[in-house]
């Protein structure tokens, strides 16, 4: 998805009717009508609405960037098979906090300006040694984000029995939907979703949150790529899943198929899904990072 | 380690002196103990084998309708725990009861709770290894009948065990979650003998998972749990517990029977679980 080739999928050539897409603008602080340059102003209010500006500057840039690669429209395609009994809302804004999120209360997917910011900042700067793309690894990072807050919004609509932890789960599915579309999908989704938890700092990890470790998630992304596709994904296994790990792989993803093909498959319309199937909805071109302004990262908080 | 276990020894007292009902075996569970190789292990091994504790198990899992048959073995397996291979077989090791007495608590009693309930070092032991026996059984159960498992295969095992422990009484409860919880905790901060400060990656986070159930599930015993739980899990673990109920339902449910639950239930499995002192 996010090629420069944009255009074509303006045409929407597969649609669910019940799933809407939504970019908030952030609000304008053009809008409170105080000139940053009035002389009556203090200097805190000055400060205060200066910063107010760049804020808004730099979730506006989000926007634009997000809007510009189409990033809802196509994603909204992927989604054209699923039997929706309800609207499923998917959602860029600004949420005053780095966070991606699913709202069961409006059934909407909701992925912040600050978070998208933040990826920016986690993105590479240049092409690594392992080939690791700025702008690939920007979208795998989005795209799995999208991904995971879809597995729980699928989760909530169709009642899905999960009996092990949640954000475990939605990582799963979020996984294994990413194997499902190719080789070149699978590579750019798994591997911005690794460097995303690889990028987190992993010392004091906290074992109570609903959340698992940043580590424990990197390796299960990985191993659920391994599992799927021993082939492609040899040379990361080797080099990053531990020797007591790679082994169970393939029965893992067998345990993800087995649970995708029980509880969401049958919700997938058959023949839209060929459809689906059939798009080239993620290319190696993706969003740029490097249009991105260059801001400091910020610490990013968990997704819920 | 011959003095302690014969000192104080453990687990699932079998049956006839200590519970006159009886369940049917469950006639899809095959049982094995597998000798050990490692002489320091036989006496768990002989131990085990004269409690017959698998054969409790099969009458523990006698409502549990299965398709084809479940192996569920104790051996000497090179590690504490095993991983799961798709096939229908349950390891439970050596090496892990071995761990379990490790870590058991060393005064005889400790007071645990706000209502005067004790954890006994006995107790403890029982209950740790019962807890894996549920957990490497789920594997298997999982596996052999197909169910969706979303979430790690693990956590799903602990939650579904935790989730069984609390159906059969506030003491066959309290005894198998402290028991597991105990275990978990201290292997996961040696040195402290308390529920805080936990550390270790996997135990500390299984730690969590089993308390949060526990305190969701039941909290005439387990309320004083809120403050080990920190206030952001603390506040989900009710709707967590309320899914996995759901969730439980919706797919081993259907496997059990409800004749012999009902049977089952008025089992004093509390009472199967406590230490035989030699």
């Amino acid at each position: 998805m996010m090629s420069s080739s944009g255009s074509a999928y303006a045409q929407l050539l597969l649609r669910n009717p019940n799933v809407m897409i939504d970019y908030v603008e952030p609000e304008d602080p053009a809008h409170l009508n105080i000139d940053v340059n009035d002389p009556t102003l203090d200097a805190q209010s000055k400060t205060t609405l200066q910063k107010t500006i760049d804020d808004y500057t730099k979730m506006k840039g989000a926007r634009d960037r997000l809007m510009k690669s189409q990033l809802l429209e196509r994603y909204s395609q992927f989604l054209a098979a699923l039997r929706l009994p309800t609207t499923l809302r998917l959602r860029t804004k600004k949420c005053g906090e780095v966070n991606a999120f699913f709202d069961s209360t409006d059934s909407s997917v909701n992925l912040c300006y600050e978070y998208v910011l933040a990826l920016e900042g986690k993105a590479p700067k240049t092409t690594t040694s392992d080939g690791f793309t700025p702008e690939g690894t920007l979208t795998g990072m989005i795209v799995s984000t999208m991904l995971h807050e879809t597995g729980h919004a699928l989760f909530s609509i169709y009642t899905v029995p999960i009996l092990g932890k949640e954000e475990d789960a939605a990582d799963e599915i979020a996984g294994f939907m990413m194997m499902q579309f190719g080789q070149d999908v699978a590579l750019t989704t798994i591997k911005g979703a690794a460097w995303k938890w690889a990028a987190d700092d992993w010392t004091n990890p906290v074992y109570y949150d609903v959340h698992s470790s940043s580590q424990a998630r990197f390796y299960n992304f990985l191993c659920m790529a391994y599992g799927g596709n021993p082939t492609a994904f040899k040379p990361y296994a080797d080099r990053y899943l531990p020797a007591a790990r790679a082994p169970n792989c393939a029965y893992e993803y067998q345990l993800a198929k087995i649970a995708f093909d029980k509880t969401i498959l049958p919700h997938i319309d058959p023949e839209l899904m060929k459809k689906v199937e059939s798009l080239k909805w993620l290319t190696a071109a993706e969003m740029d990072p490097k249009q991105a302004p260059s801001v400091p990262s910020p610490t990013v908080k968990r997704e819920q | 380690m011959r003095t302690l276990i014969t000192a104080m020894i453990m687990v699932l007292c079998l049956g006839t002196a200590a519970s006159a009902q009886t369940l049917p075996k469950n006639p899809m569970i095959d049982i094995e103990y597998v000798p050990p190789k490692n002489a320091a292990y036989t006496p768990y091994y002989q131990r085990l084998k004269d409690l017959q504790v698998l054969e409790t198990l099969q009458e523990f899992l006698a409502p549990l309708k299965l398709p084809r048959k479940i192996s569920v073995k104790v051996e000497e397996c090179g590690t504490q725990r095993l991983v799961y291979k798709p096939g229908g077989t349950a390891n439970i090791c050596y090496e892990y009861l071995d761990s379990v007495y490790k870590f058991a608590p060393q005064s005889s009693s400790l007071a645990m709770g706000d209502d005067g309930n004790n954890i006994t070092k006995d107790a403890t032991i029982a209950g740790a290894f019962a807890g894996e026996m549920l957990n490497e059984v789920a594997h298997a159960v999982f596996d052999v009948l197909q169910i969706p498992v979303w979430g790690s295969a693990d956590d799903a095992a602990d939650n579904s065990a935790a989730l069984i422990m609390l159906q059969f009484g506030d003491l066959a409860a309290w005894r198998t979650l402290t028991g597991t919880s105990w275990y978990l905790a201290q292997k996961s901060y040696s040195g402290y003998q308390d529920f805080t400060e936990v550390f270790a990656p996997t135990d500390a986070a299984r730690f969590y998972n089993y308390m949060c159930v526990a305190y969701a599930g039941n909290s005439d015993i387990f309320s004083f749990l809120s403050k080990d739980i920190p206030d952001g899990r603390r506040n989900q673990c009710a709707s967590d517990y309320l899914k996995l109920v759901r969730s439980f339902k919706q797919t081993i449910w259907p496997y059990i029977d409800q004749t012999l639950l009902k049977q089952s239930r008025a089992v004093n499995w509390a009472a199967k679980l406590t230490t035989v002192k030699n």
